[in-house]
Parts: structure tokens; C-alpha cells; sequence
């Protein structure tokens, strides 16, 4: 199966659903990943994201420059949709359509459209957003020292290090709670999945 | 993979799973369904009995009758709790398929907490729809294709041969909504795709 992963902030990805996309890509399933904007993206941050990602065995990164956060555009979903119709994956997973940023949310909803017509969509949240009900989970306790190395590789010094440490295990105890499983979680928003799926 | 599909009265699970089971059933899955009263003021007991074996017969899954009062499913108590936990962890299923919270019936709504409450060591629950009474609330997050699978749905709800004058288990009202359902869910591009829509409580991957 392929599977495209959408990000438009560094770390977002990481945060959110590393230890997932780990976990498929050690099934043998392909993962892409799409890199939306250019003003977070820096060439440190996006030298960042391609190695943990070549780390974790993704297929390909593909950097889209020509986006407009400002607001949502058929333009902005065309340049989405055509790298997502050379890929035809079966899975999309999207940042949160309703992200407390508008620039996030712009995006996300972009992302939405762009992918509507994908089987199985599945929706991430990197921030503690009380919009987020999430109701699909993925235990990650075999990938965590992989995903732990990656988010560290974004910070500058010692006490940026703790702090997203602390973030990322704030969500993951968080999500373990409400999925009743023990160990650390990632968590999704179902938008819709197609239980005819072998993956599900 | 075990597979259980639970209603409270005798054609709830066909109308809200039967396409899903039916699919679950090809692929080999062990299928179970609960049916936790035998009705009571829709006809005779006995004969619901012998209608919903004949369904669960038809989609190759095996029936476990509760036959609690349905007086006392109206609000479902610990003697209940007690009964349906029994039920599920003798199957021990990965995944269980029940009645939606949003839902205008009392029982349905009863059945709906109890086996949410019990089954916190299940990996997959997702809530089906019963067409007859969902609320507007009920919004779908997760389906099965059943085009292959309509005509097997369409016999198990039509073998609750007492229930033939309900207007919901007419066929052209039930393949309606699943025809609907797989537009609406963007399950495919087949004009004539059927489809039955889940709301996920749980799902682990």
C-alpha cells in the first residue's frame, strides 16, 4: 500500500504520527511524504526532515514551494493534487482540518480536497487542540527510540531538546489514557477509512 | 480475526452489518452475532428465533441468543452488564460492530453504552446504523464496500419474514441507504456501489 503524509511546519510530522509511518513502512507499505510551503521550511530544517526521514525508510520527500497560506485556492489544491495523483495512495494522512492556526487550517482543508477522493484518510494533531477527538490509535512502543532521535535532530541546544521531549510525551500519555493502552500512543482523527482495506 | 456484531433486537445487526458480515465471512473471519432479546410486542418469540437463525445462517455467522427481557433493556443495569461482558469475552473478538449512541431508541441506546463499558480490552469498536432509528448525529467515519455483497444483506433482512410490513427492511429503502452511503462516503465510482457506514468509538491499528 502507499501511503501520503502531508506537513506544512517542521516537527508537526514528527510529533504527530512518526512512530505510525515507522510502523507501515516496517509492513512493507511505501510512504511518502509532501512538504508544503517555503518560509518554515529552511534548508537546515528540510535537510532535518530528509534524514529522519531516510532514517525511517520513506520512499520519497517531496518539497511543494508554490503555496499560498493565505487562503484556500483551486491553485493550492491543484499543485497538492498532482503529486498525490502521481502517487495514487491508498492512504492520506493530513494535518487537522480544524488546527487552532489559520495558516495550519488552510492547509489542511487544501489537503482535504486535494485528497477526497483517497479510500482512507486519516487526520493528525501535533498540539494539544481540544477540537481533536481522535478515535484511531497506534501503539509505537517498538519505534519510539527512532522517533525520540529524529525529533531531538531539530534542536538547537539542551533545553529546546527537553522541551519537545516533554511535548511529545504529554501527548502520547495523553492518548494512551483515552485508547486504554499501555505504552506510548500517536493518534488520528478518522476521516474515513474503508474496512474492506487488508491494512484494516 | 473474530468478528462480533451486536443488536438488541432480533434484525438489528442485519440491517446496520449484514453486508459487512457477509464480506467478513468470505474472508474467512469468525463472525458472531449477539442478540440480546427475542422482542417481545413484534411477534412471537419462537418464531424471531428461528428467523434470525436462518439470517445468521445465511451471512455464516454463528448466533448467541441473550434472550434478556426486553422490559429491562430500556435501562440497562448491572444484571445486564453482568450478562453482556460474559458474552463478549467468551468470544474474545478483535473487533465489534454495535449500536450507535445517536440513536432515537431507548434499548439501542442502552445496548450501545453497555457494550462500550464492557469491552474496554477490545481493540475495534465501531458503531453501525439502524435505519429505522439513527439520529441526523450519527456521522459516519468508516465503511465496507458491499456491492458484492447486497443481495446476501437484502435475504438475511428479508428473512425476518414477521417484520415484512416495516417499511425500513423493505429492500428498495435498504439498498437505498447503502447506495447512498457509498456515494456520499466517496466509497467508489460505481453509480450502482452499495455501502454500510460506520461511526468508529475504537480503533487500534
Amino acid at each position: 500500500m502507499k501511503i501520503i503524509a502531508i506537513v506544512g511546519m517542521p516537527l508537526d510530522l514528527e510529533i504527530g504520527c512518526f512512530g505510525t509511518l515507522y510502523k507501515y513502512v516496517k509492513y512493507g507499505h511505501k510512504v511518502y511524504l509532501m512538504v508544503v510551503g517555503k518560509i518554515n521550511w529552511t534548508e537546515k530544517n528540510l535537510k532535518t526532515l530528509k534524514k529522519s526521514s531516510k532514517e525511517i525508510g520513506v520512499t520519497e520527500v517531496h518539497h511543494v514551494e508554490r503555496f499560498d497560506y493565505s487562503a484556500i485556492t483551486q491553485e493550492n489544491v491543484n499543485v497538492l493534487r498532482s503529486f498525490i495523483e502521481a502517487i495514487r495512495p491508498s492512504l492520506a494522512i493530513l494535518p487537522f482540518i480544524k488546527a487552532a492556526h489559520l495558516r495550519q487550517k488552510n492547509l489542511a482543508k487544501s489537503s482535504l480536497l486535494a485528497c477526497r477522493e483517497i479510500e482512507n484518510i486519516l487526520m493528525y494533531e501535533p498540539n494539544m487542540n481540544r477540537n481533536f477527538s481522535p478515535n484511531v490509535y497506534s501503539l509505537i512502543d517498538n519505534e519510539i527510540p527512532v522517533k525520540e532521535s529524529c525529533i531531538e535532530a531539530y534542536a538547537r541546544n539542551v533545553s529546546a531538546k527537553k522541551k519537545i521531549k516533554k511535548k511529545m510525551k504529554l501527548l502520547q500519555s495523553y492518548y494512551a489514557q483515552e485508547s486504554d493502552l499501555a505504552g506510548p500512543v500517536e493518534a488520528f482523527e478518522s476521516h474515513k477509512i474503508l474496512l474492506n482495506n487488508d491494512i484494516f | 480475526m473474530k468478528i462480533v456484531s451486536i443488536g438488541s433486537h432480533p434484525d438489528d445487526v442485519e440491517i446496520g452489518t449484514g453486508g459487512t458480515l457477509a464480506m467478513h465471512h468470505d474472508r474467512k473471519n469468525s463472525v458472531h452475532i449477539i442478540m440480546c432479546t427475542l422482542g417481545g410486542v413484534s411477534g412471537d418469540p419462537k418464531e424471531r428465533e428461528e428467523e434470525a437463525l436462518e439470517a445468521a445462517r445465511l451471512l455464516g455467522a454463528t448466533l448467541h441468543i441473550l434472550d434478556y427481557p426486553v422490559s429491562k433493556l430500556n435501562k440497562p443495569g448491572l444484571e445486564f452488564i453482568k450478562i453482556i461482558r460474559k458474552a463478549i469475552n467468551d468470544i474474545y473478538p478483535d473487533r465489534i460492530y454495535t449500536h450507535s449512541p445517536f440513536d432515537y431508541h431507548q434499548v439501542h441506546v442502552g445496548v450501545s453504552e453497555s457494550v462500550v463499558q464492557v469491552a474496554k480490552d477490545v481493540k475495534q469498536i465501531l458503531f453501525y446504523e439502524t435505519i429505522s432509528s439513527t439520529t441526523p448525529e450519527f456521522k459516519p467515519d468508516a465503511y465496507v464496500d458491499i456491492t458484492n455483497y447486497m443481495d446476501l444483506k437484502i435475504k438475511s433482512v428479508s428473512a425476518h419474514k414477521t417484520q415484512s410490513n416495516r417499511f425500513y427492511i423493505q429492500p428498495n429503502v435498504v439498498r437505498s441507504l447503502a447506495n447512498t452511503r457509498y456515494v456520499w462516503g466517496k466509497v467508489g465510482a460505481n453509480s450502482n456501489g452499495f455501502a454500510e457506514a460506520f461511526r468508529i468509538h475504537k480503533f487500534i491499528l
